[in-house]
């Protein structure tokens, strides 16, 4: 099998192997398209120090990101999340009750979720937002375990209602939460910290 | 030193320089590894128009990302943040008895964060996370300034208790703030503004 190896020092090479190596810089004037992985950390990667960067330029933060429509309310009450429901996102469920579960998907959805048993890897971490669609104050939605997944604990779990008046005593804050799960085990554990 | 080119319309060549640039599209079916900066800005980029764009398809919205375990509370009490405090992405303090104060980083940490003073950038910026451990209501994180550093003023630098009740008057919103933090100067500089 060929390999294709780019150096600056030597220029272009085929060799024994698989795959295409550039040991060098890459400009590309056009897109770029990926239909697997992309990895970016230094090979000089050492605590405290970060390695990856995206340089978007001087004049703007967003990245355009192209993704699904918001899937809705998942459900009006009680809901166990799934692998499909966390790949959006964004999850909304309507409270209506004072504290409604929104329990963590099984281990089998996290495997699925994070590409199978053969792609899942302890360190991988999403980030997604649950809102409250309740408007009843003092409705919120509680995030809650399942087998094997860690959830904050007390208000880190909560997300209160999407109230109509955000300035009284009892009504404050975003009726969005954003949290972050990582996967701790292949066997589908996670940690989930909130984010904000 | 050879500089490897590929065009639409000449196909791959060989010229003086170094580096490999194609003014084409670029397709790979497998992985992409950067071992350093990935640039994604556009030739045309320009004020109000974005350029960057990550297209994950219609299924899905999150990007998986690798990264490290969270570290668990830094202090009981206040704390000054460090180069791998922040590197982490989240930091967790715990008040111990009224509001604690978590001071930014000094400017030689963020340089090391940044990459060391070779590579630091003004425009530079992390997104990060503050997390208040403690469960006892009025005890509030606070960021505060260290020299170099602009931290935001009132409600936009506190961040609350983890309490156990999300609904009463005094306990609302979520126990962790968002952080933007971007490099201003090369001397560590940094400008930090609050995201949620």
């Amino acid at each position: 099998m060929p390999k294709i190896q780019i150096t600056d020092t030597r220029g272009l090479e085929q060799k024994v192997g698989t795959g295409v190596v550039i040991d060098s810089s890459v400009d590309s004037t056009l897109n770029m398209d990926v239909h697997s992985v992309i990895t970016a950390t230094s090979q000089h990667s050492e605590a405290g120090k970060l390695s990856v960067k995206i340089e978007k330029g001087i004049h703007h933060y967003p990245i355009i990101h192209t993704g699904p429509a918001d899937a809705g309310s998942l459900a009006t009450g009680a809901r166990t999340l799934t692998a499909v429901n966390l790949s959006k996102g964004h999850c909304t469920v309507t409270a209506n009750a004072t504290s409604v579960a929104v329990t963590m998907p099984t281990k089998a959805h996290i495997i699925d979720l994070f590409g199978g048993s053969s792609n899942i890897t302890v360190g991988d971490s999403i980030e997604w937002s649950l809102h409250n669609a309740g408007t009843t104050v003092n409705q919120s939605l509680v995030l809650t375990a399942n087998t094997g997944q860690v959830v904050p604990a007390n208000i880190a779990g909560k997300v209160g209602a999407n109230a109509a008046d955000a300035s009284s005593a009892t009504v404050g804050g975003s009726s969005t939460g954003i949290f972050k799960t990582r996967v701790t085990n292949v066997d589908g554990s996670t940690k989930t910290l909130r984010l904000a | 030193m050879p500089r490897i080119k590929i065009t639409d319309t000449r196909g791959l060549e060989q010229t003086t320089g170094t580096g490999v640039s194609f003014e084409s599209n670029v397709e790979s079916t497998l992985n992409a590894n950067v071992h350093n900066v990935l640039t994604a800005t556009s030739q045309h980029s320009e004020a109000g128009k974005l350029s960057v764009k990550i297209d994950k398809g219609i299924h899905h919205y999150p990007i998986i990302q690798t990264g490290p375990a969270d570290a668990g509370s830094l202090a009981d009490g206040n704390r000054t943040l460090t180069a791998v405090n922040l590197s982490k992405g989240h930091c967790t303090v715990t008040p111990d008895g009224g509001d604690a104060d978590v001071q930014m980083p000094t400017k030689a940490h963020i340089i090391d964060l940044f990459g060391g003073s070779d590579n630091i950038t003004v425009g530079d910026s992390i997104v990060w996370s503050l997390h208040n451990a403690g469960t006892t209501v009025n005890q509030d994180l606070i960021l505060t300034v260290n020299t170099g550093q602009t931290i935001p003023a009132n409600i936009a630098k506190h961040v609350g208790a983890n309490a156990a009740d999300a609904s009463s008057a005094t306990t609302q919103g979520s126990s962790t703030g968002r952080f933007l933090t971007r490099v201003t100067n090369v001397d560590g500089s940094t400008d930090t503004i609050r995201l949620a």
